[in-house]
């Protein structure tokens, strides 16, 4: 296409979208997203089923400005729940949870506040100009990726957990092997075989991502904060605008890694099926592996906070590329926006480079101009967000628990997804505690199922020719050199000495966790004998792996003489364990009891009634808040709940016990 | 002759009443429709289409809302509606046009004939298709070849359609299955993985890939599936392939569900004046001027099925003797 009917389609789109109205609608789609993004388990997808039947009588232009202006900045304002209370907005944020939350605790909300949005906005812009540039090429490009280039790009993905391990390699494997087995479960695509879903219904569709996500990373940061007893910010250094500055200074002087992290989320935003609960963690890996002094990742370093945000920014726009270019949504979230592209008349496909070309450009403006917005909405708006973690911890742990756990239930709507979480909740909280790598984990996990599918497309069709398409051996070569650098320091770390000392057996905690983890592999092996061959390929080579790492650990933990804990700690790509002395192991154990009670009184009451019993309890007997300040919080939030959940989202809530025994109630209401 | 009349009095008084004391139940509330899918997709988008406009058409105009329900291909609500739901009139659902031979073929648990049907908002031409640049462009080359069928998981059309081409009519088609949806079927079309697929939906064959429709892209459409009307997709008929009545009688097991492709149904049990509102709403929805309108804007064929030949047609799978139930399951299976 000439460039001067491009250029001229640019500039018409630009004029377009600044109309004042478009931009007025473009700031309410901004500002729903950006509130959707704060609040876990809500994102973009809910966002999009609400708004679409508003935009029937909108033209195109002012129907994508509001819906992609809410869409794209979702992954701005996950990151502020993230920062202040561990509790990553939406899946996309949780990588940002490893830096980000420590620098809070540090009194330094603020900074992490100003790189972040910089870097948001660095990367939403990237992602929108590097989706201009490629609309010439954009068709062919995506039809050079095929299925193998799919799976190779998986593996690329999957090579990170060699640097996300850190020092832990051997649980990073095993993590990360149980990841995969995870990803397993449900029905399975090639033979239709229920693996692993112990004939319930539930796992059958597989096992959401947002529980998981919750339970592993937000449920064990609100635990250590009851039992710690300590608030957010334990110095209580007050915000100011000149430290957000000096994030927004940090990510100018970081632009290199700002350009890098981008680019990768964009490329990898493309590539249906790696999405954006991973992209944020291949970035950070990646941050790790090339930026200098990677011993501070983890503890609050401003880089871990700019890579993730950027990263994760910038797949917006490569989203898009498969999306508009041949109507192959990239993720759950497109899919729905496909749906308002054929409302309005726009058949995604080679029409839209040329015919709509105009439209395309729109989006791509919508893209940046957001995130324009975002961004400077958010660094005003954010002296108000810093002082919730001056909130009390008797306030803040209730209210936050019972937010993710509706998080958690969005993620289908079950009583699943609450029991999942709190399940995940307690692994997750026993992997921070003893060292093991969480990230290696979700890895497995998001790439597990998509790994499957185009292995087996794949070898049906290429055999082992797949391995001489050129895109293939790229990113295979680049997943190499991800994984060399990691082993050439342990095999110099064993060759330096470390190895040869062994000692008498010890049980440690570590120990009993490893073997209990080989236990349920070995039952979940059990499980799966009797599927068929195509089925259990891919489950037996995770599982046998992960016996066989597991065992490994096991045995380190057993009989490797111990190192200094000072060493173990270091270079660990996960955020550091809480020290228990006797008080907090009963109040982790008390806290164990008030996730089980919360079960019981949602499964007993009903969802809400539950969290309102729970959050009044939990607030007035374990924080010793005066009962006024408890029945205000819960009923307060109770409220608001409902009114979100309930009234606006339309949640389908699960039958509860009293709904079974008083059928009247269960009428009348609707929420038992 | 007295008792008819006695009877048909009755009956019309019972008309006369029986909107009315719907009416009053329906106003202020909220009619649920609970659809077994996640959001976006077909099921999703029909049945959120019929959400906008029931209201205006039910006695007391309450207020529809769509509820997502997604789990095991949309078992999940099937089970739900014939266990769970209240069976007052304030729930109905959609999910997938074959779940009515899940108990037949698979043992479910639970009786698609209780359910009180309100129809079907369309019916579906299902058709096998190969791209320009591939070797196979008629249906003996389907059938002699090693074409390269794509497939999305066990048990979806894809598969099931490939997997009767292979048992019932002997071809030579190998399956490569595991692609997520239709749009990643079509890209592997365009890009030469596969030679083509099956299952591809008449309607949005013309409202998805125009560029498919004619010129250097143009598709070959091999062979056509449907319940039995005619349509204008130019290509034979799967039916017209067979002589073996035993064949023949498995394949249209299968080939019937194309008839309730967008079904919607309410719980078992209803109070006769609700169920009666809701197929009438559901019928009169799906002829209102509007509707039709913003069908036809979002690409979404409207061709009513009525609730009457949902039963029938159900009957008619569930009268089935063993044997070809037998057949029609194994030929499903690739």
């Amino acid at each position: 296409m000439p460039r001067r009917t491009m250029l001229e389609a640019a500039l018409q789109a630009l004029a377009l979208i600044m109309e004042p109205m478009r931009l007025a609608i473009m700031l309410g789609g901004v500002v729903l997203g950006l509130a959707l993004g704060v609040i876990p388990g809500l994102g973009g997808i809910v966002g999009l089923a609400l708004l679409i039947p508003f935009t029937y009588h909108m033209d195109a232009y002012t129907a994508f400005a509001l819906l992609l202006g809410m869409a794209s900045v979702t992954t701005v304002s996950d990151f502020i729940p993230a920062v202040l209370f561990g509790v990553p907005g939406t899946v996309g944020a949780a990588a940002t949870v490893l830096d980000g939350f420590p620098m809070a605790r540090r009194g330094e909300a603020a900074r992490a506040f100003g790189a972040g949005y910089a870097a948001s906005l660095a990367g939403g812009v990237f992602g929108a100009l590097l989706l201009a540039l490629a609309i010439p090429v954009l068709r062919p490009a995506v039809l050079y990726i095929g299925s193998s280039e799919l799976l190779a790009f998986c593996i690329f993905g999957l090579a990170m957990v060699a640097v996300l391990s850190g020092k832990a390699p051997l649980r990073g494997l095993t993590a990360a092997c149980i990841g995969l087995m995870l990803a397993m479960i449900g029905s399975d695509p090639q033979t239709g075989t229920l693996r692993w879903t112990f004939d319930g219904l539930y796992l059958w569709d597989h096992l959401p991502l947002v529980p998981v996500t919750l339970g592993i990373f937000a449920l064990p940061e609100l635990a250590d904060m009851a039992i710690a007893r300590a608030g957010i910010a334990t110095s209580t250094a007050s915000f100011s605008a000149s430290s957000q500055w000096d994030g927004v200074r940090d990510a100018l002087r970081n632009w290199r890694l700002i350009l890098r992290c981008s680019a990768l989320g964009a490329v990898l935003g493309a590539v249906p099926g790696i999405g954006s609960a991973v992209i944020d963690w291949i970035a950070y890996g990646h941050a790790v592996q090339t930026e200098k002094n990677p011993e501070n990742f983890g503890k609050g370093d401003v880089r871990g906070v700019i890579a993730a945000e950027s990263s994760n920014n910038a797949k917006e726009g490569g989203h898009l590329v498969p999306t508009i270019a041949f109507g192959v949504p990239a993720g759950a979230s497109m899919a729905l926006l496909l749906s308002a592209f054929l409302m309005h008349g726009l058949t995604p496909g080679p029409e839209m480079l040329t015919k709509h070309l105009d439209v395309t450009y729109g989006i791509i403006w919508t893209l940046t101009i957001s995130h324009i917005m975002a961004a400077a909405i958010c660094l005003c708006a954010s002296g108000l967000f810093a002082r919730l973690a001056l909130i009390r911890v008797g306030l803040l742990v209730p209210a936050v628990l019972a937010i993710i756990f509706l998080g958690a239930f969005n993620g289908s709507q079950s009583w699943g997804d609450l029991y999942s979480m709190a399940l995940f909740g307690v692994v997750g909280w026993m992997m921070k505690q003893l060292g093991w790598p969480r990230p290696p984990l979700i890895l497995g996990f998001v790439l597990g199922a998509t790994f499957e599918r185009y292995l087996f497309i794949s070898q049906e069709l290429y055999g082992a020719a797949m391995l001489a398409r050129p895109v293939v051996i790229a990113v295979l070569l680049a997943a190499a050199w991800v994984v060399a650098r990691p082993l050439l320091d342990a095999a110099r770390r064993i060759a330096s000495g470390g190895r040869g000392r062994l000692r008498m057996p010890r049980p440690s905690a570590n120990a009993a966790f490893a073997a209990g983890l080989i236990g349920l592999v070995l039952l979940a092996l059990a499980q799966s004998a009797a599927w068929p061959l195509h089925a259990r390929l891919v489950p037996l080579a995770a599982a046998g792996a992960a016996l066989l790492f597991g065992t490994l650990t096991l045995l380190t933990e057993l009989f490797a003489a111990r190192r200094d804990a000072a060493g173990d700690a270091a270079h660990r790509v996960d955020a550091p364990a809480l020290a228990l002395d006797g008080p907090q192991r009963m109040r982790a154990l008390r806290f164990a009891g008030w996730l089980a009670g919360l079960l019981g009184a949602m499964t007993a009451l009903g969802v809400l009634p539950g969290l309102l019993l729970a959050m009044l309890l939990m607030c007035w007997m374990e924080f010793r808040e005066r009962w006024v300040v408890a029945g205000g919080l819960a009923c307060g939030m109770t409220l608001a709940f409902w009114l979100v959940f309930d009234r606006i989202f339309a949640t389908p809530w699960p039958d509860a016990l009293v709904g079974d025994v008083w059928p009247w109630l269960r009428s009348a209401t609707g929420l038992v | 002759m007295r008792l008819t009349r006695t009877l048909l009095a009755g009956a019309l008084a019972i008309a006369a009443i029986l909107p009315a004391r719907a009416a009053d139940f329906y106003a202020g509330r909220t009619v649920s429709i609970v659809i077994g899918y996640s959001v976006g997709g077909g099921y999703d988008l029909y049945a959120r289409l019929l959400a906008r406009f029931l209201d205006r058409h039910l006695p007391g105009n309450p207020t529809v809302l769509p509820q997502s329900m997604p789990g095991a291909g949309s078992l999940k609500a099937v089970m739900y509606l014939s266990a769970v739901a209240p069976h007052d009139g304030t729930v109905f659902g959609t999910f997938g046009r074959s779940m009515v031979l899940e108990p037949l073929f698979n043992g479910a648990k639970f009786d698609p004939r209780k359910l009180n049907w309100l129809g079907s908002i369309t019916q579906d031409v299902s058709l096998c298709v190969t791209s320009a640049a591939s070797p196979i462009k008629t249906w003996d080359d389907l059938i002699t070849q090693h074409a390269r069928m794509g497939g999305q998981a066990a048990g979806s059309d894809p598969d099931v359609y490939a997997a009767l081409l292979k048992h019932l009519f002997d071809s030579n088609l190998r399956l490569v299955t595991g692609y997520p949806g239709n749009n990643e079927l079509g890209l592997a079309m365009d890009r030469g993985e596969i030679d083509g697929f099956c299952g591809l939906s008449w309607s949005s064959l013309a409202s998805r890939h125009p560029e498919w429709m004619s010129g250097a892209h143009k598709i070959n459409l091999i062979v056509q599936a449907s319940a039995g009307t005619a349509t204008e997709a130019h290509a034979p008929q799967l039916t017209s392939k067979i002589t073996d009545p035993r064949k023949l009688a498995a394949l249209r097991m299968i080939l019937q569900t194309q008839a309730i492709a967008r079904p919607f149904a309410a719980p078992p049990n209803l109070p006769p004046e609700r169920i009666a509102a809701l197929r009438q709403a559901f019928l009169q929805t799906v002829a209102d001027p509007e509707f039709l309108a913003e069908a036809a804007r979002l690409g979404l064929d409207v061709s009513p099925v009525p609730s009457t030949a949902v039963d029938a047609m159900l009957a008619d799978l569930y009268a089935q003797p063993p044997e070809v139930i037998r057949l029609a399951k194994d030929a499903s299976t690739y």
